[in-house]
């Protein structure tokens, strides 16, 4: 991969709070214009590795370089480039709205007021109400707004559609397709809604308990393990089924369903063949990809 | 277990109460001394104990009640009257006793100052409960307990001794009252529904950055209208953060935006708050010596919630360079400002001075005294000190009140010492200029390493 193209080189980083170890020598490059869903469950480190790579925390041992630069070495310069959606939502209560997006706005000199104006109008975001009065998916809303406004290489949104109802998450959705569509910016989402993450995402990166256990892009992933049922066209299955790397079987007298690692759709149709079966093979939902890189 | 028994666990649980409890505690020691003595000021002693006392109980079970999920529990709308009736009740026990070696002539004169402090002490228990209970941020009661540094003048602990010992059993009577009265006001049909899920200030929450932050948030959205920034203020720095230069300056008007701009656009508020210190230095002006000085240092106190943008997961595209010298700024500001504000009331004391006449209250003729201008200096040397102590401490908001009275104490003991030892010796040969500027050098020093430490080598969350 072009050196240049990379805009994340993480080596060895680790991080500890107390005793806790957050981060387990994680070693990561994000290159520009990937899309990369970054999976794991509640606590597993996904906030910390997005809070290193934005310089808020200090790493206790490897190195974090953002755009080629020490994370917590950060200039503005560098910061400008990066738009950031963090799951508490905190933002400058006593200011209205419209205030606050001034205020923002004021330190960037490329925001977009198109979008902005596109963005209010679309989500119907209420301009004059104070940002403290703001329901909580309402503030999601507005924080994903300042984090796109200005046009970010790097959009790191930490549990963006959390507080979000479906319709906004819909929404949310497209504008994140026209936003991947519009460019080579890079965007790193961290959410467990994984049916939306899917989506858009064209990478994974799958974290449990401070370590990267999967870093692979989606469609690899989803090639990895696949998913299919076979139905005898006479009479009963075998008992012991000649397929390899099973991961999961459930088998009735003439039907299983089974998901298979690192098989080849054609391999899987042969066998099916020979036992004189009907096949039929889906590719997983991150869902279940997840599930199944997680809990094994 | 009961609910009342879980309420009452948190009295020992909480490292932070058992400090506190101790304080009471340690409180009760010169109560006794004095009271073997027989002295009349013991007698306000137990008053302001019984009250403060009130407040820190009452902040335990409005704590839960105001939880979201209480009022769900069965029979908890009873819990903050069993609870504050356990507490009552046992300390007037107590006191009940300590006063039972008051120095009176007989026996039934004994029981029945004893009876009457213990009645006249609930009085005040319970007012301390039902200003936590009526307002979310009750602590702001502590500050007028400065005021009673004119009791002294006006001859009250007398007073209060004659109604205790002479009029006890209108004492008493009015002690029934006012149980009787807290017992209906706490037993209320919907005290639970009315407090649930409610945004109430605890105990040590006026140390807590965070708690306050989401406090005034829910203040200004209930007073929407009133709590607005003037758009010509708006405009003013706008303007600036736009138009900035490249370097810190931009990150600095930004930081001066957030410190100032509400205070500045709310012109009711501002001089709402120089009417109270105007009345605040009338009534400081004529207890006489070095009281009136505290002007000086209570500012200083109030100025260690002041705004840095050091902590912010919020980012808009400021380093941890700009975090510094933005937080620096601020903190500079402030202080001018507190200097400012503080200089002027030192002036207007001076100005009013010739004007103000001598007032005779109880055969004791009364003179307004100024500000001594020479302790205008004291906000530029306690806010960076305690500055300095909320940075080291900010996860520890306890600890950081704890250290920063600290600081508050030996500062104004430094002003009763130096008028103390004026009086005595009519010299002071260690406070001079060139001692307080080194002092002051100092302190900005330490402000400003341990500020740049954290802002460059200090996780920013």
């Amino acid at each position: 991969m072009n050196n240049e193209n990379i805009i994340v080189q993480i080596r060895n980083l680790s991080k500890h709070f107390g005793k806790i170890q957050a981060l387990k020598d994680i070693t990561l490059d994000i290159s520009r214009g990937q899309i990369i869903g970054l999976l794991g469950a509640n606590g597993c480190g996904k906030s910390t590795l997005l809070r290193h790579i934005i310089g808020l925390y200090l790493a206790d041992g490897g190195t974090c370089e953002t755009f080629g630069t020490d994370a917590a070495k950060l200039s503005p310069v560098e910061l400008g480039k990066i738009g950031y959606v963090h799951q508490e939502g905190e933002l400058l209560g006593w200011m209205t709205v419209k205030q606050l997006i001034r205020y923002v706005s004021a330190y960037y000199k490329n925001w977009n007021h198109h979008l902005e104006e596109k963005y209010i109008s679309d989500f119907n975001i209420p301009l004059t109400k104070r940002v403290a009065s703001l329901s909580p998916g309402q503030r999601q809303q507005l924080a994903i707004l300042l984090a796109i406004g200005f046009d970010p290489e790097l959009l790191i949104l930490d549990e963006p559609a959390s507080a979000l109802d479906p319709l906004a998450r819909s929404r949310f959705l497209d504008l994140l397709l026209q936003l991947i569509q519009s460019g080579d910016r890079t965007i790193i989402i961290s959410s467990h809604i994984l049916s939306d993450v899917e989506k858009v995402i064209d990478h994974t990166l799958i974290m449990k308990q401070g370590e990267i256990i999967r870093d692979c892009s989606f469609d690899s992933l989803r090639e990895e393990f696949l998913k299919f049922t076979i139905t005898s066209l006479n009479g009963s299955l075998p008992k012991n089924l000649p397929f390899k790397n099973i991961i999961q079987c459930e088998q009735n007298d003439n039907k299983a369903v089974m998901i298979v690692q690192n098989e080849t759709e054609d391999n899987l149709r042969n066998i099916a063949k020979n036992l004189n079966c009907e096949i039929e093979i889906k590719t997983l939902p991150l869902d279940d990809l997840y599930k199944i890189v997680v809990c094994g | 277990m009961s609910i009342l028994i879980i309420n009452l666990k948190q009295l020992y649980q909480r490292i932070s109460l058992i400090v506190l409890w101790l304080c009471f505690i340690g409180f009760l020691v010169p109560i006794v001394t004095i009271t073997l003595k027989g002295s009349a000021g013991v007698f306000g002693g137990v008053f302001v104990w019984y009250y403060l006392f009130g407040l820190f109980t009452a902040s335990i079970p409005v704590e839960v009640i105001t939880k979201p999920f209480t009022f769900c529990l069965p029979g908890h709308n009873n819990i903050p009257l069993k609870f504050l009736s356990c507490v009552c009740f046992s300390s007037a026990c107590l006191f009940f006793i300590i006063f039972l070696f008051y120095p009176e002539e007989n026996v039934a004169h004994k029981l029945a100052t004893a009876m009457s402090i213990a009645m006249a002490g609930t009085m005040f228990y319970w007012l301390g409960a039902w200003v936590v209970f009526r307002f979310p941020n009750w602590q702001f009661t502590i500050a007028f307990m400065g005021l009673l540094g004119l009791s002294q003048k006006f001859n009250i602990p007398e007073i209060v001794k004659y109604i205790i010992v002479k009029e006890w059993l209108a004492v008493i009577c009015s002690g029934i009252f006012v149980n009787i009265l807290a017992y209906l006001h706490w037993s209320r049909k919907y005290i639970a529904r009315k407090y649930c899920g409610k945004m109430w200030l605890g105990a040590f929450d006026a140390w807590n950055k965070q708690r306050l932050k989401v406090y005034t948030e829910s203040r200004m959205v209930a007073k929407n209208k009133s709590w607005k920034i003037s758009p010509a203020i708006e405009s003013f720095f706008i303007k600036r953060i736009t138009y900035a230069g490249p370097n810190f300056e931009r990150y600095i008007w930004g930081s001066l935006y957030h410190a100032f701009a509400i205070m500045f656009s709310q012109q009711s508020q501002s001089s709402r708050g120089f009417l109270i210190g105007c009345i605040l230095l009338l009534c400081l002006g004529y207890t006489g010596s070095f009281t009136i000085n505290v002007i000086f240092v209570i500012p200083s106190l109030m100025m260690i919630q002041a705004y840095m943008p050091i902590h912010s997961p919020m980012l808009i595209a400021g380093g941890r360079k700009e975090r510094f010298w933005a937080s620096f700024a601020t903190i500079v500001a402030d202080t001018i400002f507190v200097l400012l504000v503080t200089s002027s009331f030192a002036l207007l004391s001076i100005l009013i001075t010739p004007i103000m006449p001598a007032i005779t209250i109880s055969d004791r003729e009364l003179q307004f005294t100024p500000l001594d201008t020479r302790f205008f200096f004291i906000p530029s040397l306690m806010i960076p000190l305690m500055i300095t102590v909320r940075l080291l401490l900010h996860k520890m908001p306890v600890l950081m009140m704890f250290v920063n009275t600290i600081i508050f104490g030996a500062v104004w003991g430094a002003v009763i010492a130096f008028f103390e030892t004026k009086r005595k010796a009519g010299f002071v040969p260690y406070v001079n200029p060139l001692s307080i500027m080194c002092l002051i050098i100092m302190a900005w020093l330490i402000f400003t390493l341990i500020l740049r430490h954290i802002c460059m080598k200090r996780n920013l969350v």
